[in-house]
């Protein structure tokens, strides 16, 4: 009996906190990405709920006069199924064009798989390196693709359905090389 | 058996009360945006989002701090001001002003200003409901402090952006965009009264002329928000400093060589560069000056 009394108050007490750990607060998601010297942290990094079959866009200024590292990370429920895409405002080229992963995932073909980097021997996860010759904006467009149909539980009532998670933007930059203030 | 059922009704009594509990708190008070109301109208009216991205104070005075920039105290919103905001839309502006004054203040590794300026922000903060932002391990750090700018540099920049998080996860948006725009303006008037005289094609004109590009993203980041009466109003404030930039033109980059030694990097930026003439540039300063001086004299 005590047994019963003890595994009902467990279970009475872990539903709720179930419940409440399906919470998403991505903003502070950005507290567990570290900036890798020389770069440092940029305060333009944003991390954002999304949802499956949606369309994101960042605008970002760049100043001239600093070298910007950006990378991406996403929720393990979009599958990396998402494609990056990235234009220069200034120039109106598309710059980097993309999915979040590939078969072979190799370097620069995609953005959110680890490839490993012979060079140093371990995994790297995608990073992009941005050298404004002048001041612009880059609008990184961010697609996530909607669930297809046989991923969806039949309990569901499919065109309904959308998945949400965090999608983070995490920028990094440090005084450029070349030409700076 | 009946004692079983009584723990059993008390404790479904008391979850249930929580779960009522949360639910109904205001989002401006929650850390938790997986709100019902909120996911159906993300759903529903925002087929894309686009969010556009401000440049904090102390990221806009990075670019100068080992150049031309000069310390001026006397060109600060003084802290004694505070006293003087008594409603919500200033009260938020000024923390944007206080928060830009802060940075810049560090950045001369000016401690005993520092902390007057961080005193003031924090209080104020608490003023607009988000004192939570100074948990006990910012307020430990900031006591920490030694007299050392690296530190006091990282500090105030923690802080700054643990507010712009803090206001993102509890979905205060429209506080979030005054606040920035709020330390936006006063970063400007700031940099426009460090320039005695203009200079063609000094780095400092270019950093302002530059901003032509975060101006744009700041008026498409209040209008996005401009159902507000207080945002609205700011937004009204602004319309001629955004005339003042968008008059301002490019001109062709020559004579500049970009090294390309590192090919994994992407070159962006094209050929042309904003460029400010010096009547755009006292038309922006006297403008700048106007606007920040009536949201720190609240006239």
């Amino acid at each position: 009996m005590k047994i019963l009394k003890f595994k009902i108050i467990l279970l009475l007490l872990f539903i709720p906190v179930s419940i409440f750990a399906q919470s998403l607060d991505c903003p502070s998601r950005l507290k567990m990405r570290r900036a890798t010297p020389p770069f440092n942290f940029n305060d333009l990094s944003k991390s954002a709920q999304c949802l499956t079959g949606k369309k994101y866009e960042f605008v970002l200024p760049l100043t001239k006069g600093k070298d910007y590292r950006l990378s991406f990370y996403a929720s393990p429920v979009f599958n990396n199924d998402i494609q990056f895409r990235i234009i220069d405002l200034n120039s109106g080229e598309k710059v980097l064009d993309l999915p979040g992963e590939t078969e072979g995932s190799n370097k620069g073909e995609c953005v959110l798989r680890a490839y490993y980097d012979d060079k140093i021997s371990r995994l790297v996860h995608p990073h992009f390196d941005f050298y404004p010759s002048s001041s612009t904006q880059l609008k990184i467009i961010i697609e996530v693709a909607s669930i297809k149909q046989d991923n969806v539980d039949s309990n569901f009532n499919a065109p309904e359905t959308r998945e949400k998670g965090c999608i983070t933007v995490f920028i990094q930059d440090r005084k450029a090389d070349v030409v700076g203030f | 058996m009946d004692s079983l059922f009584k723990i059993i009704k008390t404790l479904l009594f008391v979850v249930l009360t929580i779960g009522f509990v949360s639910c109904g708190q205001n989002g401006n008070n929650s850390d938790d945006i997986f709100d019902d109301d909120l996911d159906q109208e993300f759903i529903t009216e925002v087929e894309s989002q686009t969010y556009y991205l401000i440049p904090s104070p102390e990221g806009l005075f990075s670019f100068i701090r080992d150049g031309d920039l000069k310390y001026m105290k006397d060109v600060l919103n003084p802290t004694a001001n505070m006293d003087k905001y008594i409603d919500t839309r200033t009260k938020e502006l000024n923390f944007g002003i206080y928060s830009a004054d802060l940075a810049y203040v560090s950045s001369f590794n000016k401690y005993q200003e520092s902390v007057d300026y961080l005193n003031t922000v924090r209080t104020l903060s608490d003023e607009i409901g988000i004192s939570a932002v100074f948990d006990e391990n910012l307020i430990g750090r900031i006591d920490n402090i030694i007299d050392d700018q690296d530190s006091l540099l990282k500090v105030t920049s923690d802080s700054y952006f643990s507010i712009v998080r803090y206001l993102e996860s509890s979905n205060r948006k429209k506080s979030l965009a005054l606040i920035v725009t709020g330390g936006w303006i006063e970063s400007i008037y700031v940099v426009t009264n460090l320039i005695d005289v203009y200079k063609e094609g000094s780095d400092v004109v270019q950093l302002l002329a530059d901003q032509k590009l975060v101006v744009s993203n700041l008026m498409s980041y209040l209008d996005q928000n401009k159902s507000d009466d207080n945002i609205q109003r700011t937004i009204n404030d602004l319309k001629n400093l955004q005339k003042i930039y968008e008059s301002l033109g490019l001109e062709k980059i020559e004579g500049e060589k970009v090294e390309k030694g590192d090919s994994e990097k992407i070159i962006v930026g094209g050929s042309n560069k904003i460029i400010m003439t010096e009547e755009q540039f006292n038309a922006l300063k006297a403008e700048i000056a106007k606007v920040r001086n009536k949201i720190t004299k609240n006239s």
